[in-house]
């Protein structure tokens, strides 16, 4: 066990001295309805129904450009405070994939179409106190080409070795792709990264950001930087989706690691996550000397940005002011943690966003977000869908909020009238329909917590009197006893005293002598 | 026989064209512009930086880039006095000056509205497909590594500058052409 533990600490000095230095590349597919830069229809079909003449690289088809997407790429710019270069160009790099059908992609290398940017977010975690700004710089964004998708077929016989399917209704759909500078620290820094600027494209209608659907994908770059020298990077590829993202940087650090604390080294190479997020070793191994063989896309001259395009691009983000998330955490107060956790819900964010409406300003986030999980806790032991969808649990909610703070209810009582309403207000049932309001109801039954302290003594003793037994044993310090007597007078007296109070007089009663 | 034919042919265009080759202009009476006899440059070659020497890494890459396969030591050499030619480009003083694209630097780049097209019907689609299967097109595997062993003489490659004669001579040794002995 002390060996162990031993092991353990040396390990951790080690692994001190080494420092994870992580860089990004994001590619955002953009929702316009034809392709970066031809008129083809970008909406699902099935297999080689989106396909235009230039789009499978035809011999004598031309680019144009697609207004829309240098639109988006501005807004994307603003969204990323960079600096939006005076014309841009686009380049052709090669690659020889037959989804990508002119054997080069048109992509902007030299001159981005804005770069130098820099964006701000909360990192949060669980193993984290408090959550922390962090700022990362980004080097450039850039328009480029989607290719197509391919479908590996392995060999069927002897005679029929392995064959690819390819399907071109991606190709040469729009994307922009970020690339930030190496300055992420933790794999939970980059998810936080990625979460938050989903939700951004998202509210800027930039990209429908549906990562399982392959709208955002996720490149990073990975290497340990020991005692400040900077190490070998991988290149982990094509993560579409939170969870890998974080489980596949989280063991390439690992697995550098192990290699360099065993005097190893590590290979420069492109590896790709699998389904648990493990990494492996992708295809070729002379990545080193992969040449693109970059030039400048003769058939498209530069791109000047005109004034009036950035001055719509920012009217536009401002119109359409402040995400959900930036809502509920910079104006209604909630942490970062949940106001992304609520804005990732579109189910959640919906009660989150009805119970706002509701709300008498002195509800503070926290008392919502202690409420809402009471809830849930609730629902899901009556096996109940959380959260409630209807308008009108939203109101019963937010009512009864208000008054277990105006101390008209107790705690106890608002749990079971929020399970009485959550188990019966949902759906078109007869009793949903015929449901009162819950002031009237609490009214109506008598549930209002008893305010005066003689009430309530004169409740306790009365109930101690004809509980002697009990009441024999919690004054010999029974605690068993005295909390059976406790629930015994709050279930008799329906919960409505609170539970602080009453125990208080409880006590004060066993401590005389007798009664 | 040959030399005969020729003659008749030259005899011919005279008779036909007082004289003139049997090139044509757009407009009649605009100026020839292409000279008759080939143009010697007067290039100096000595003062362009030397050759990089070939390898078969080298060569295996360029096959790579270029999806195309050399054929024997005199393709490459081929390409090695295309590269000499291009070199000389080397000597043009472009100092300070930036490079252009195209002759036309001032046109603005084509855009479009965001306004959707019909796509092709899938028969047009898949006109020029050898093979389909269902609605996908169907290719090989795609990035095979290929394979770089010694196919060719480096020395015959690299020295045919040095020997100076047109055409590089063939190797003499035994090669092995795609793994198997020719």
């Amino acid at each position: 066990m002390w060996r162990r533990g031993f092991a353990t600490v040396s390990q951790h000095q080690q692994k001190a001295r080494y420092k994870p230095v992580i860089g990004l590349e994001v590619h955002v597919q953009l929702n316009t309805k034809t392709k970066l830069f031809s008129r083809c229809p970008t909406t699902d079909s099935s297999p080689n129904r989106r396909v235009l003449p230039f789009d499978m690289a035809t011999p004598g088809t031309l680019p144009s450009l697609n207004s829309q997407c240098i639109h988006r790429a501005l807004k994307m710019a603003r969204l990323l405070n960079c600096h939006v270069s005076e014309w841009s160009r686009f380049d052709r790099k090669h690659y020889f994939y037959a989804d990508m059908p002119a054997g080069y992609q048109i992509t902007q290398n030299h001159h981005p179409i804005a770069k130098n940017g820099n964006f701000g977010f909360w990192v949060f975690d669980e193993h984290l106190d408090v959550p922390y700004w962090k700022e990362v710089q980004i080097l450039q964004l850039q328009l480029e080409q989607d290719s197509g998708k391919t479908i590996h077929l392995p060999s069927t016989s002897s005679e029929e070795g392995p064959k690819s399917l390819i399907d071109y209704n991606r190709a040469g759909c729009a994307l922009i792709e970020i690339v930030t500078s190496p300055c992420f620290e933790t794999a939970i820094e980059a998810i936080r990264f990625v979460q938050t600027l989903r939700l951004l494209i998202i509210h800027h209608n930039l990209s429908n950001g549906e990562l399982h659907k392959g709208h955002l994908r996720v490149d990073a770059n990975v290497s340990l930087e020991k005692d400040t020298v900077p190490g070998t990077r991988t290149e982990i590829k094509n993560m579409n989706s939170i969870r890998t993202i974080h489980t596949a940087i989280n063991f390439e650090i690992a697995r550098q690691f192990e290699i360099l604390n065993s005097n190893g080294t590590v290979q420069k190479e492109t590896r790709a996550a699998d389904q648990d997020g493990r990494t492996v070793s992708m295809r070729e191994k002379d990545d080193v000397d992969t040449d693109y063989r970059f030039i400048v896309e003769p058939n498209l001259p530069k791109l000047r940005i005109k004034e009036e395009w950035l001055k719509k691009a920012e009217e536009e983000m401002k119109s359409a002011g402040k995400a959900d998330f930036e809502y509920l955490r910079d104006v209604i107060g909630f942490d970062p943690r949940s106001s992304i956790h609520i804005a990732e819900d579109p189910d959640l964010l919906a009660f989150v966003k009805r119970c706002i409406r509701l709300r008498d300003s002195s509800v503070s986030a926290e008392e919502i977000l202690y409420w809402m999980k009471q809830l849930k806790t609730t629902m899901q032991r009556s096996k109940c869908n959380y959260p409630p969808q209807s308008e009108f649990f939203a109101l019963q909610f937010m009512t009864l909020l208000n008054l277990v703070r105006q101390r008209r209810l107790t705690h106890l009582r608002v749990l079971d009238l929020l399970r009485y309403y959550s188990t019966s207000s949902e759906g078109e049932s007869e009793e949903a329909m015929t449901l009162e309001d819950v002031t009237e109801f609490v009214t109506k039954h008598k549930l209002w917590r008893i305010e005066d302290p003689r009430e309530i003594e004169r409740l306790v003793e009365d109930l101690m009197r004809k509980n002697e037994k009990l009441v024999e044993k919690a004054r010999n310090g029974n605690s068993k006893s005295f909390n059976r007597l406790r629930n015994l007078i709050n279930e008799a007296t329906e919960k409505r005293i609170d539970m602080e109070e009453l125990c208080e007089v409880m006590k004060r009663f066993l401590d005389q002598k007798s009664i | 026989m040959n030399r005969l034919s020729r003659i008749l042919w030259a005899s011919t265009r005279r008779a036909n064209h007082n004289g003139r080759s049997q090139r044509r202009t757009a407009l009649e009476g605009d100026k020839f512009l292409v000279p008759d006899e080939p143009y010697n440059s007067k290039i100096d070659d000595s003062l362009l930086s030397k050759m990089p020497s070939i390898d078969s890494k080298l060569i295996a890459n360029l096959e790579r880039l270029s999806l195309v396969r050399f054929d024997s030591e005199q393709a490459v050499a081929n390409l090695r006095n295309a590269i000499k030619v291009a070199k000389r480009l080397e000597l043009v003083d472009t100092e300070g000056l930036e490079p252009m694209y195209t002759v036309w630097e001032d046109q603005e780049c084509p855009t479009f509205d965001d306004i959707e097209e019909e796509p092709l019907p899938i028969e047009e689609v898949f006109r020029n497909a050898p093979v389909r299967f269902d609605d996908f097109f169907v290719t090989p595997p795609g990035n095979v590594p290929l394979e770089s062993n010694e196919r060719f003489d480096l020395n015959v490659i690299n020295e045919w500058d040095t020997i100076g004669k047109p055409v590089a001579p063939q190797a003499k040794s035994t090669r092995l052409v795609e793994g198997k002995e020719k």
